[in-house]
C-alpha cells in the first residue's frame, strides 16, 4: 500500500506470491541489416537470441554483461518499446504479447523504467512537476491532484518540491535529475521497475545517495527491481539474484552469493577477475581474457564464448543449453565445462 | 524565490537584450504597419498619375520619392506595393509552415514505410530549383495573386517538411519520448506534449528565414509577368516597369529594389537573432 | 661541492606545478583551478582522482597547453624539467607536445582522423618530431603496435579507425602517444568508456609500458578501483585544487581529508552488501562558484568556523600533503 495519499492505486497481486511477477520465454530480437527491397539476402544482428528467465515478486534481479550483450535491447523489449521477433512475456500470469488498447494501457502502469541518461529522460520544455504529473493525468487523474502527487513524490525522493518543482531539467544536477526520473516512474505506482544503468552516469558520491534511495523505496512501495548494470560491485550490492548475458544469450543465472562466490561459467569468472582489486598489494598481473566478443551478425557455431575461453574443446561445437546445477538455489549455467569449486 | 522562466519566456528575454533584434524588428514593424495602414497615412491615390509629371526625381516638391513612368507618386506606390510584396512574402510561408509541419511530424513520428512514402514524394519536388518550380507552377495556373500565392506555398512545403521530419526523427529517439510511450499515452498526446514543443524551435527558425526568399521569389514572378498585373503596385512589378528608365533615372529605378532589400534583410536578421536566442546550451 | 654535482644529488622533480590558478574568461568568469600545487618525479605514476567539476581534466589540458591564451587567465607556474612551460615559443611548444609530453584521451574514436589509416597517423606523428626516413618511421610504427599488443599489427597499420573495436582503438591511441618516447604521459579517463574486461587489459598495458619505458604518467579518473590498480601516488581533487596527495597504500589505509574519507566510505564494493552506504551530502560543486574558505566545507561533516572563512593551507608530512584545517586534529 503506498504511503502517498491520492495516488494511483497499485494494481493488486493477481497471481499470488508463488506466481513470478515476470516470466520471459525464449525472447528473441533480430535487427535486419543490408535489407533492401531489391535483394532477398538479409543479415541480422542477433541482439537478443533466446533469453528466458523469471523475476519473483519483491526481488531485485541484476542483469550484467558488457556492451553488445543485448541487455539494453532486452530492456526495450520488456518495456514494450519494441516488439520481439519471437518469444513471450508473461506479467503476473497474464501474457503481454496479445494485449492491445485499454488492457495494454493498464499494464503499462505496472512496468516503468529509469533510463541511463538523466537529461534526455526529461522533456526540456516541461518543468519537473509537470513531467511527473503527466503520467497520472494520462491515467485519468485530475490536473491539480496529479500536481499534488508529483510534489509529494519529489519530497519522497529527497528533492524539496517548493525548491525544485518549477525548475527545468537543465537547472538540475545529474543526481537530482535521476531522482526526478525515479519520482516520475513511481507516479504510476508500478509493480516492476526497470533500472537500465540508472546510476552509471552519476558521480560516485551521488551514486551512493541514489542507491540508498532505491533500496528504501523498494521496501516502502512494494516494488520489484530489474537492475541492469555493467558495474559488478553495484550489482552485487543491489541484487538478490544475478543473470549474466553474453552475445544475446543467458550464460548464467543464480543467487548473488552463488554467482559471485561459486561462479560456474568461465565468462562470469573472467568478468569477476577483471574487477580491480582495491589493494595495491593484490594487483593483477595477467589479463583474464583477451580480445573482443565475436560479431553478433555472423554468430559462431556452437558456444559463442568458445573463441575466448581457456577451457574450450571439441564439445563446445555444440551449443550448450541452460542446466540447473544446484536445484536448491536454482543456479543455471549454459556451459559444457562449467567451473566447479 | 528564484525565477524559473519557461523556454519561450527565456527566448524572448534573450532576444530583448539583442540590439540587432530591436533594429530589424523595429524596421519590420514600421514597414508592416505602414503597409497595413497605407490608406490612413497617405492621401494620394497610387493609381492616378499625370503623364506631364512622369519621372520626377526624388525630393521633388509634393513627391518625396519622385514619380514613376506614368506620373504616379513613388512613395505612395511603394507603400501600397509593400502590401502585396509582404503578403507574397509571409502568406505562402505561413501556409507552408502549417501544412508542412503536419506532414513532417507524421512522417518523422511514424517512420518506416509512411516516412519513406512521404519523404520520397517531397524529394521529387525538392529536386527542382525553387525559382523553376515557382515559375512552372505559376505559369501553369495562370497570372493573378492567388495563383502566385499557391505556387509559392507549394514550393516551400517540401523544404519545411524536410526540416520538420529531421527534427522529429531526432526527438523521437530521446528517452523522454520513450518514457511517454511507456506511460500509456496516446500518440496524439505524445506528439502534442512532448514532440511538438521540442521541434518547433528549429522549424520556426528555418521558416522565418524563408520570408525573404518568398518575397523575392514573388517579386520575381511579378517581374516576369507571371504574378501581379499592372496597374497593381508591387515592388517586383515596379522594378520591371521602371527598367526602361534605369539609365536615365537610376535613382528612381532602384527604389523598389531597395525596399525589397531592406525588408528581406530585416526578416533575415530577425530570424538570425531568434536562432541565437533559441540556443540554450544545455 | 660544485653546483652541478649538487644538482645531481638532489633529484629534481620532472614536473612541478606551483600555485596554479586558472580562470576561464568569457561572458562569466569561471574559476577552474585554485592554488594547485604538486610535484611528479620521473618514472612515477600519479592518479588525479575526482568527480565532475573537480578540475582534473582542466589540469591535464593546462599541462598540455591546450587552452588558447585569450580564453584563460593563468597565474602561478608549471615547470617541466626545471623550465617553465608557460612561456614557450611556438617552436618550443611544438617540441614539448608529443615529444616531451603526450596525451591519451577518453574517446579513442574521436582522437583519430577518420579519413586516414592508423599507420599514416602514427607515421605522421613520428616524422613531425624526428628526422627519419618514411621507411624507418613505418618500421617504428609497426614496433609500437606490437608494443601495445595489437594482434596482426602489420595489417592493422593499413586499417582505418572505424575498422577497429573500442579496445583496439585505445591501444592504437596509446601507440600514437608513445611514438616519440615522451617523458610524461597524460591520460584523461582512457578506460572510462570501455567494458570491464577491456578496461583491465588497458590498465595493465599502461602499467607495464610505464615501468618498461620509465615514463612518468598522470592518469585522470573518477574510479577508485582503477586508480589503485595503476598508481604509485594518488592526488584527490576537489573544487579545482588537490585536497590530499599521498601514496596509494596510505590512501587506502588512512585517508586524511574528509572528502577522501567520504569517497572511500561511499564506494560500493563487494563487501558492503546489506549495509546502508555512507554518503557525502550534497553534490560536487559546479565549476565556477568562487567562494571564501574551503570548497568542500558545505558538504563536510567535521567543519569548523575557520573552514568557512579561510582556505586551508597545505600541510606536508614526509609521505603526503593535505589541505584541511581538521586533518590532524582528532
Amino acid at each position: 500500500m503506498s504511503l502517498i495519499d491520492k495516488s494511483l492505486v497499485q494494481d493488486s497481486d493477481v497471481g499470488g506470491p508463488a506466481q513470478a511477477l515476470l516470466i520471459v520465454n525464449e525472447l528473441r530480437k533480430l535487427f535486419p541489416i543490408n535489407g533492401s527491397i531489391f535483394s532477398s539476402k538479409k543479415d541480422y544482428v542477433h541482439a537478443v537470441n533466446g533469453v528466458s528467465f523469471s523475476i519473483n515478486k519483491g526481488e531485485t534481479l541484476g542483469i550484467v554483461g558488457e556492451s553488445g550483450c543485448g541487455k539494453s535491447t532486452l530492456a526495450k523489449l520488456l518495456s514494450n518499446l519494441i516488439k520481439p521477433t519471437s518469444g513471450s512475456m508473461i506479467f503476473d500470469g497474464q501474457g503481454i504479447n496479445e494485449l492491445r488498447g485499454i488492457p495494454l494501457k493498464t499494464l503499462k502502469k505496472n512496468l516503468q523504467m529509469v533510463f541511463q541518461d538523466s537529461y534526455s529522460s526529461l522533456n526540456p520544455r516541461l518543468n519537473i512537476l509537470s513531467s511527473i504529473a503527466y503520467g497520472p493525468m494520462i491515467h485519468g487523474m485530475k490536473s491539480e491532484d496529479a500536481k499534488e502527487l508529483a510534489a509529494n513524490l519529489l519530497n519522497r525522493v529527497g528533492l524539496d518540491a517548493n525548491q525544485f518543482g518549477y525548475r527545468y531539467p537543465h537547472e538540475l544536477s545529474g543526481g537530482q535529475r535521476q531522482r526526478a526520473n525515479i519520482a516520475r516512474a513511481l507516479s504510476f505506482s508500478p509493480r516492476l521497475l526497470l533500472l537500465d544503468e540508472a546510476v552509471a552516469a552519476l558521480d560516485k558520491s551521488v551514486q551512493a545517495q541514489v542507491l540508498n534511495l532505491l533500496i528504501d523505496l523498494k521496501k516502502e512501495e512494494n516494488l520489484t527491481y530489474l537492475f541492469i548494470s555493467h558495474d559488478l560491485n553495484v550489482v552485487h550490492y543491489m541484487s538478490d539474484r544475478v543473470l549474466v548475458m553474453y552475445l544475446g544469450k543467458v550464460v548464467e543465472v543464480g543467487t548473488v552469493d552463488r554467482i559471485f562466490n561459486q561462479t560456474a561459467h568461465p565468462y562470469t569468472k573472467a568478468l569477476l577477475l577483471a574487477q580491480p582489486a582495491m589493494d595495491p598489494a593484490k594487483r593483477k598481473i595477467q589479463v583474464p581474457i583477451m580480445g573482443d566478443p565475436p560479431s553478433p551478425i555472423h554468430l559462431p557455431k556452437g558456444c559463442s564464448f568458445k573463441s575466448r575461453c581457456a577451457h574450450a574443446n571439441s564439445a563446445c561445437e555444440d551449443e550448450p543449453k541452460l542446466k540447473n546445477i544446484d536445484p536448491i538455489t536454482d543456479h543455471w549455467v549454459s556451459c559444457h565445462h562449467h567451473l566447479k569449486d | 524565490m528564484i525565477d524559473h522562466p519557461s523556454y519561450w519566456t527565456h527566448v524572448f528575454r534573450k532576444l530583448s537584450k539583442n540590439k540587432i533584434a530591436w533594429l530589424s524588428g523595429g524596421l519590420l514593424t514600421v514597414i508592416l504597419l505602414s503597409a497595413f495602414f497605407a490608406p490612413l497615412i497617405l492621401s494620394t491615390d497610387p493609381y492616378r498619375g499625370a503623364m506631364l509629371n512622369r519621372l520626377n526625381p526624388v525630393l521633388t516638391s509634393g513627391h518625396l520619392l519622385g514619380t514613376d513612368e506614368l506620373g504616379r507618386d513613388m512613395l505612395t506606390r511603394l507603400i501600397y506595393g509593400g502590401r502585396i510584396s509582404i503578403l507574397l512574402g509571409m502568406a505562402p510561408v505561413i501556409l507552408a509552415f502549417i501544412i508542412g509541419s503536419c506532414i513532417g511530424l507524421i512522417a518523422g513520428f511514424m517512420g518506416g514505410k509512411i516516412n519513406m512514402l512521404i519523404m520520397r514524394t517531397m524529394d521529387v519536388f525538392y529536386a527542382f530549383p525553387s525559382v523553376l518550380l515557382a515559375v512552372s507552377i505559376s505559369g501553369a495556373l495562370g497570372p493573378g495573386i492567388v495563383n502566385s500565392l499557391l505556387a509559392l506555398t507549394i514550393v516551400f512545403i517540401p523544404q519545411i517538411v524536410r526540416v520538420c521530419e529531421s527534427s522529429t526523427t531526432q526527438v523521437r529517439q530521446l528517452d523522454f519520448v520513450s518514457a511517454a510511450k511507456m506511460s500509456g499515452a496516446s500518440t496524439y498526446s505524445i506528439i502534442r506534449v512532448h514532440v511538438f514543443p521540442n521541434i518547433i524551435g528549429p522549424v520556426f527558425v528555418y521558416t522565418t528565414s524563408l520570408f525573404s526568399v518568398s518575397m523575392i521569389l514573388g517579386s520575381g514572378l511579378s517581374f516576369l509577368g507571371l504574378g501581379i498585373k499592372p496597374p497593381e503596385p508591387e515592388w517586383g512589378l515596379m522594378l520591371n516597369t521602371l527598367r526602361p528608365a534605369l539609365y536615365t533615372h537610376p535613382g528612381l529605378a532602384v527604389l523598389p529594389g531597395l525596399f525589397i532589400f531592406i525588408t528581406s534583410i530585416s526578416f533575415n536578421l530577425l530570424s538570425d537573432c531568434f536562432n541565437t536566442a533559441m540556443d540554450i546550451k544545455k | 661541492m660544485s653546483s652541478s654535482f649538487e644538482r645531481l644529488i638532489m633529484k629534481s622533480p620532472l614536473l612541478k606545478v606551483e600555485n596554479l590558478n586558472l580562470d576561464f574568461v568569457g561572458s562569466k568568469r569561471i574559476q577552474a583551478l585554485n592554488e594547485l600545487n604538486f610535484e611528479l618525479n620521473s618514472g612515477e605514476s600519479l592518479v588525479l582522482l575526482g568527480e565532475s567539476g573537480s578540475g582534473k581534466s582542466v589540469t591535464l589540458r593546462t599541462l598540455m597547453r591546450l587552452y588558447k591564451q585569450s580564453t584563460i587567465n593563468l597565474s602561478g607556474d608549471i615547470l617541466f624539467q626545471g623550465k617553465s612551460i608557460l612561456n614557450l615559443s611556438p617552436k618550443e611548444l611544438q617540441s614539448y607536445r608529443g615529444k616531451d609530453v603526450s596525451m591519451v584521451f577518453q574517446e579513442a574514436g574521436t582522437a583519430f582522423d577518420p579519413v586516414y589509416t592508423i599507420g599514416q597517423q602514427i607515421i605522421e606523428m613520428i616524422l613531425a618530431h624526428e628526422t627519419l626516413s618514411h621507411q624507418d618511421a613505418r618500421q617504428r610504427a609497426l614496433e609500437l603496435l606490437n608494443m601495445v599488443k595489437i594482434p596482426q599489427a602489420k595489417q592493422r597499420l593499413s586499417a582505418y579507425p572505424h575498422e577497429l573495436s573500442g579496445g583496439m582503438k585505445q591501444r592504437a591511441m596509446i601507440a600514437l602517444s608513445l611514438s616519440c618516447n615522451p617523458k610524461l604521459l597524460l591520460a584523461d579517463e582512457p578506460t572510462t568508456a570501455l567494458d570491464a574486461t577491456v578496461q583491465m587489459q588497458i590498465l595493465l598495458l599502461l602499467r607495464d609500458l610505464q615501468k618498461e619505458l620509465n615514463m612518468a604518467m598522470i592518469f585522470v579518473t573518477h574510479d577508485i578501483g582503477a586508480a589503485i590498480e595503476i598508481s604509485d601516488q594518488i592526488a584527490v581533487m576537489y573544487g579545482g585544487t588537490i585536497v590530499e596527495k599521498t601514496s596509494t597504500q596510505n590512501f587506502i589505509n588512512r585517508p586524511l581529508h574528509p572528502y577522501s574519507q567520504g569517497l572511500m566510505a561511499s564506494n560500493v564494493t563487494m563487501h558492503n552488501k546489506g549495509e546502508k552506504l555512507l554518503t557525502i551530502n550534497g553534490s560536487p560543486p559546479v565549476l565556477g562558484i568562487n567562494s571564501k574558505g574551503c570548497s568542500f566545507a558545505p558538504r563536510c561533516k567535521v567543519k569548523i568556523d575557520k573552514c568557512l572563512q579561510e582556505s586551508p593551507k597545505i600541510t606536508r608530512t614526509d609521505v603526503s600533503q593535505v589541505s584541511c584545517w581538521q586533518a590532524f586534529s582528532e
